[in-house]
């Protein structure tokens, strides 16, 4: 019994769990889970890839595949036992897909026990590094799974609606995460009000919020206060033309520190590349036809930050 | 870098300047370059969430917190403080390298030769590299952006602040520098005119 205990031990290695999300459409998530993916493979980690964009599934094109028979949908519906029998082969070494469910949209806000066992099943799936496509949303299904995965990415792109809806995300997954914190229904209801950004209260950032719950419940405060060490969101830039706006990293990361007083991790950044979209249009994976690109170069950045757990400090390299 | 859900109001200078209790001197200036770059731009990644008199203060909050930190003295000064250890409040030391005194024209010509009173953007910046100044430090100092210290220095007509601007901007940093603002603001409008830049 020890002895299998120590050659698990052995085996055993480090698993992590990426979910990505941003809350806005069309920026980039499903395209950077995909090549985040193969560049991982790469450094020659084994990687699955899950979209779990449970509106608008497309992962699979962006990783040059034909719709896989067998997707999520069949664990969700159609009483598959493991979600391991959904999957699939990309022709990369190393890189399986578990494709994603199509156009069900009365699947778009899944109850949460199902939540709960869709995450528990891609957590336990063998491998080093499980990335999941999100999809868009700011609905707290996406913020549920973004949480489950504990170490949520969120992709924004130079544009003052993303930024907008980066900043909106963090709140909003933030409180989710405390209203998932408690059952006390007089604290759910004042986080219920906080979650709309006009609320009367007042109530803006995650200290106030703090300072609404104390006062109905100082247990339940001390308790949010202290599981904050944990939520460290990590932060990519896609589609920078520049350098300016390829910083624009540094500016969200203090702005978060100064006005949410979250710390937030900064992974880098992706150039714009009309070369993406053609892939994308070719229906072929970006890396496999642009290796040596200035995006792939920047994508194999992240993979190396994302694998050393380590984000930028001050400077983009 | 932060504790945790502290807003910026009640975060320690070393949170302003998002640096460890560790940072070397270098990790500083970098960290105030970059957060004086972040919350001087007025672009919407400051203002979506900060009105525009906030970011005001969180930039002047950057200056204190670098002023204090930058200068190891002070520094220690602001740590003990922080253990609860200092008895007062840290006061953010004036930069000890601005001159407040108006320099003797024998120093001037020790740091220009014979060329003083052509003030240019030349012997500007020959003055504050006499002086040991870095811009960042004028900039703190005056106040006045560091891009457009750099203009001065440069005499980068494209890029000048408006004409009414520029003449201030002069005087303040002649001033900074011990010189007389009066004939550093006219002679140096006087050559750029000749070069080309346009009074109003
Ligand atoms: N770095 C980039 N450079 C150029 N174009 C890009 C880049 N990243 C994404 N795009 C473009 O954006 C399009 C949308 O990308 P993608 O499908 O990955 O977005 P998404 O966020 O997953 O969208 P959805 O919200 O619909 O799921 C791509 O087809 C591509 O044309
Ligand atoms: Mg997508």
């Amino acid at each position: 019994m020890d002895k299998e205990k120590d050659k698990k031990g052995k085996q055993k290695r480090e698993k992590h769990i990426w979910a990505i999300a941003g809350g806005k459409g069309g920026i980039g998530k499903s395209f950077v889970t995909a090549n985040l993916g193969i560049a991982l493979c790469e450094r020659g980690k084994r990687v699955i890839v899950v979209d779990a964009d449970l509106g608008a599934a497309n992962l699979h094109t962006l990783l040059g595949v034909p719709q896989p028979p067998l997707s999520l949908d069949d664990f969700i519906r159609r009483g598959m036992r493991n979600i391991k029998a959904a999957l699939t082969e990309t022709g990369i070494p190393n890189l399986q897909l578990i494709a994603g469910v199509h156009d069900i949209l009365t699947l778009s806000n899944p109850k949460q026990g199902l939540k709960q066992k869709i995450m528990r099943h891609i957590s336990s799936l063998d491998a080093d590094h499980i990335i999941v496509d999100l999809g868009t949303g700011m609905s707290p299904h996406v913020f549920d799974f973004f949480l489950i995965s504990e170490n949520g990415i969120f992709l924004v792109t130079p544009e003052p609606t993303s930024l907008e809806n980066a900043y909106r995300f963090i709140r909003g997954v933030f409180f989710r995460r405390w209203m998932n914190m408690t059952t006390n229904n007089n604290v759910k209801k004042i986080i219920e009000t906080a979650m709309d950004g006009n609320n009367p209260e007042g109530i803006k950032t995650p200290s106030d919020l703090l300072a609404q719950v104390g006062k109905v419940d100082k247990e339940t405060a001390t308790i949010f206060k202290k599981g904050m060490s944990t939520f460290r969101p990590r932060l990519i830039i896609n589609q920078a033309r520049n350098r300016k706006e390829a910083e624009l990293g540094f500016a969200v990361r203090s702005v978060c520190r100064k006005y949410f007083g979250i710390e937030l991790s900064f992974l880098g950044h992706i150039l714009y590349d009309h070369n993406v979209y053609l892939s994308v249009q070719r229906g072929r994976a970006f890396f496999s036809d642009y290796p040596s690109s200035d995006v792939a170069e920047c994508i194999r950045d992240i993979a190396v930050r994302l694998s050393d757990g380590k984000g930028l400090e001050w400077s983009l390299s | 870098m932060v504790t945790q859900l502290k807003s910026w109001r009640e975060q320690d200078y070393y949170e302003i300047l998002e640096i460890s209790h560790k940072a070397t001197e270098e990790e500083i200036r970098v960290a105030y370059d970059k957060l004086k770059t972040i919350y001087s731009s007025g672009s919407s990644e400051t203002t979506i969430l900060f009105t525009s008199e906030e970011v005001k203060e969180i930039s002047d909050k950057v200056d204190e917190a670098y002023r204090v930190l930058r200068d190891p003295r002070s520094q220690r000064e602001y740590d003990l403080m922080l253990r609860g250890e200092g008895d007062k409040p840290v006061i953010p030391p004036p930069s000890p390298t601005v001159t407040h005194r108006i320099l003797t024209p024998q120093e001037i010509k020790e740091a220009l030769g014979d060329d003083e009173t052509h003030w240019s953007g030349e012997t500007l910046c020959a003055m504050r590299k006499y002086l040991s100044l870095e811009l960042d430090e004028v900039a703190v100092e005056t106040k006045i952006a560091k891009k457009n210290l750099k203009a001065i220095e440069e005499e980068d007509i494209k890029i000048f602040p408006a004409p009414v601007y520029l003449k201030g901007f002069l005087r303040t940093y002649a001033k900074a520098l011990g010189l007389d603002p009066q004939e550093v603001a006219e002679k140096y409008i006087a050559r750029i005119t000749w070069k080309g830049y346009q009074k109003d």
